[in-house]
């Protein structure tokens, strides 16, 4: 077991320093740089700029620096606004958090739910409308799902203001980051529930007089959640991508729109760090689901 | 004689030897009984079997196939161009942009006032004044082009070291792995946004010239970025599958009696895993078309004025209260595309996976 979270922490390591090399050359391989349609063309001007951003040494010394800066939490200043890059990620994640912590907790608990109802109602109708809902919304792109309920929902409609009371609303950004968890968990769970309610011991326990509740809940479900528990990790990488078109549709201060708004910008230190960043994040997420799903089903071999 | 035969047989009662004398030759009808009636079956017919009963997926296969047709031929029909504005008798026309579905403009409606015709404007027009129905068409054109390369990249590339990977075995195969290993606990979504975005910026001026420069920077990038980094799910499967076939007996018959590799892999080892080759290619199709989709709308996806399904629904998110219909339009044709493809990929696999078939 030691072994095995060793050798995981090492390949996490691994990643995270190839992800920083990626991240960094390919940055730098954007030739001329980000000061080449500026208008000051003062030599003076530029040199100075260049040497605010660390620029005007070579590329190996740049990136040595740029590591160990790293270790330092400072991830250098913004090309557009001049803010620290850190700030801003501590400012913005807050927001991101919030909502993608909402929408992972939304998406497991309705998931799981929708799942076992059309597992135990299999082939009933309402078997039908959910696996009918959830194939709708596992094949709409989630930028056009999260526009259409602002558009219904909130303006036409009414019913959920973008704004309340001069704070924005979670409502939709949760709901519309939360469908397509939703919808790949349902069936998830679903197909598992299948496969274990026709297990052995769900016969032995019914025979036994198990109440049929205490069947699903402590026999059936169980089990049945450990599919889930691996798609975490996609889930995570998911709601990352999520929060970049739920921000940027509903326009919460959150870290994805920063993101999406670094690249409409060109602002190149700002993709840098907050790529870092979130992949330092996704990296870590993903070695503790996948250490989580070790743990708890004991039937999983260390290799 | 007889008795002997019966006395013989009392002395062993447990044994399963069979007293002949008990049985009798089958009659003519007895035999026409257990002729097979059915044809004989082979793995590809019983996958097309179950394959068109599923109603859903042949509906998809249908579905799929229309839209394939429609977007051959429609270009060649209608009379407008994807990139460019309407004109009237060579004139600009001012009032022309952002029209409903089917309506005209000022001076379409004088020209066919005067007795001309004009082809309608069936899903209105554009911020630019250019047909929208036109760009839906080629947008879809585009969409299931990229989905279709992508896979075909994806699969050529993760065919080809899977497969090497997993008959060379040993340390090749470990060697292999690791770098697959580390690229699969990449985060695809981070890399392929700052790649696409790095490609984008840089490899425009290398290009002109050369036909990718009408391919574009965004989908030239898209193509580079799977080529790179969405293969490493298809080399592991495909790894496994030959790990796991080559362990099989009929594999060891074959060596047995002296078959060359090559025949080996033509005819045991490939034929074995194709099916879930096929499968996981149809699946990857909808989630190229998605990534493409999401790079739209981060403004990396294909370049202007070549529309794709993600570039129309992203640009239309403009202006959305007053002109809904620019969304709906490209949604709906992603959600069909990606829908059929889901149901068919679910359908083959309920068809041809060894692992589901009873």
């Amino acid at each position: 077991m030691w072994q095995y979270i060793v050798k995981r922490v090492l390949l996490a390591i691994v990643t995270v320093f190839i992800v920083i090399a990626i991240t960094f050359f390919a940055m730098h391989a954007i030739k001329g740089g980000p000061f080449d349609k500026e208008k000051a063309s003062d030599p003076a001007v530029i040199k100075a700029l260049l040497e605010r951003y660390d620029l005007h040494r070579p590329l190996g010394q740049q990136f040595f620096s740029y590591i160990g800066k790293l270790f330092q939490g400072d991830l250098g200043i913004s090309m557009r606004n001049g803010r620290e890059i850190s700030r801003t990620i501590s400012d913005s994640f807050a927001v991101s958090a919030k909502v993608g912590g909402y929408s992972v907790l939304v998406s497991l608990v309705v998931g799981l739910t929708l799942g076992m109802i059309a597992a135990l109602r299999r082939n009933k109708l309402i078997d039908r409308v959910i696996i009918f809902f959830t194939t709708l919304f596992q094949s709409v792109p989630g930028f056009v799902m999260a526009t259409l309920l602002l558009l219904i929902f909130a303006q036409q409609l009414g019913w959920f203001p973008v704004y309340r009371q001069g704070n924005p609303s979670y409502f939709l950004p949760v709901l519309s980051m939360s469908l397509y968890p939703i919808a790949y968990i349902t069936r998830l769970t679903k197909s598992s529930m299948l496969d274990v309610l026709a297990d052995d011991y769900i016969r032995t326990a019914r025979s036994k007089g198990v109440h049929p509740v205490a069947v699903v809940a402590k026999h059936a479900l169980r089990n049945a959640v450990l599919p889930v528990v691996t798609y975490l990790g996609p889930m995570i990488a998911y709601t990352l991508t999520g929060s970049m078109v739920v921000e940027t549709v509903f326009t919460l201060p959150g870290l994805g729109l920063e993101f999406v708004k670094s690249i409409m910008n060109r602002d190149y230190t700002m993709i840098m760090g907050t790529t870092i960043f979130l992949a330092i994040f996704m990296v870590f997420m993903t070695l503790v689901s996948d250490l989580i799903y070790k743990v708890i089903d004991p039937r999983i071999k260390f290799e | 004689m007889k008795d002997d035969h019966s006395k013989e047989f009392k002395k062993h009662p447990l044994s399963l030897q069979i007293d002949l004398s008990k049985f009798t030759l089958a009659s003519d009808e007895e035999k026409r009984n257990l002729d097979v009636m059915r044809e004989p079956s082979s793995f590809w017919r019983d996958g097309f079997r179950n394959f068109r009963k599923n109603r859903m997926a042949m509906v998809s296969l249908i579905a799929l196939f229309a839209i394939i047709i429609a977007i051959v031929i429609l270009p060649a029909v209608i009379p407008y161009k994807y990139g460019e504005t309407i004109r009237i008798n060579g004139q600009r026309d001012q009032t022309v942009s952002n029209l409903y579905p089917m309506k005209w403009s000022e001076k379409e409606q004088e020209y066919i006032d005067n007795g001309g015709k004009l082809f309608p404007h069936i899903m209105g027009t554009d911020q630019l004044g250019r047909d929208y129905f036109i760009r839906v068409v080629v947008g879809t054109r585009i969409s299931l082009i990229v989905g279709f390369f992508a896979s075909l990249i994806v699969l050529v590339i993760g065919l080809l070291y899977g497969s090497v990977s997993g008959f060379l075995g040993g340390k090749v195969d470990l060697v292999m792995m690791r770098i697959v290993d580390v690229i699969y606990s990449l985060p695809d979504t981070l890399m392929i946004i700052l790649l696409s975005f790095v490609l984008k910026e840089t490899i425009g001026k290398q290009i002109q010239g050369t036909i990718f420069a009408r391919m574009g920077t965004g989908m030239l990038s898209m193509f580079i970025v799977f080529g790179l980094l969405y293969w490493v799910s298809m080399a592991r499967l495909i790894r496994g599958q030959i790990l796991s076939i080559k362990e099989n007996e009929f594999v060891l018959a074959a060596n047995a009696v002296g078959s060359s590799k090559s025949r080996v892999i033509r005819k045991h080892i490939l034929p074995n895993c194709i099916s879930v080759i096929i499968i996981s290619t149809a699946l990857q199709i909808p989630s190229a078309i998605f990534t493409e989709s999401f790079l739209s709308f981060l403004g990396l996806g294909v370049a202007v004025p070549m529309p794709s399904l993600g570039s129309l629904a992203s640009e239309a998110r403009e202006g959305i209260q007053i002109y809904p219909f620019k969304l709906i339009f490209p949604a709906v044709m992603i959600s069909l595309i990606v829908l059929t493809l889901n149901l068919i990929g679910d359908g083959l696999r309920d068809a041809f996976d060894p692992k589901l078939r009873k």
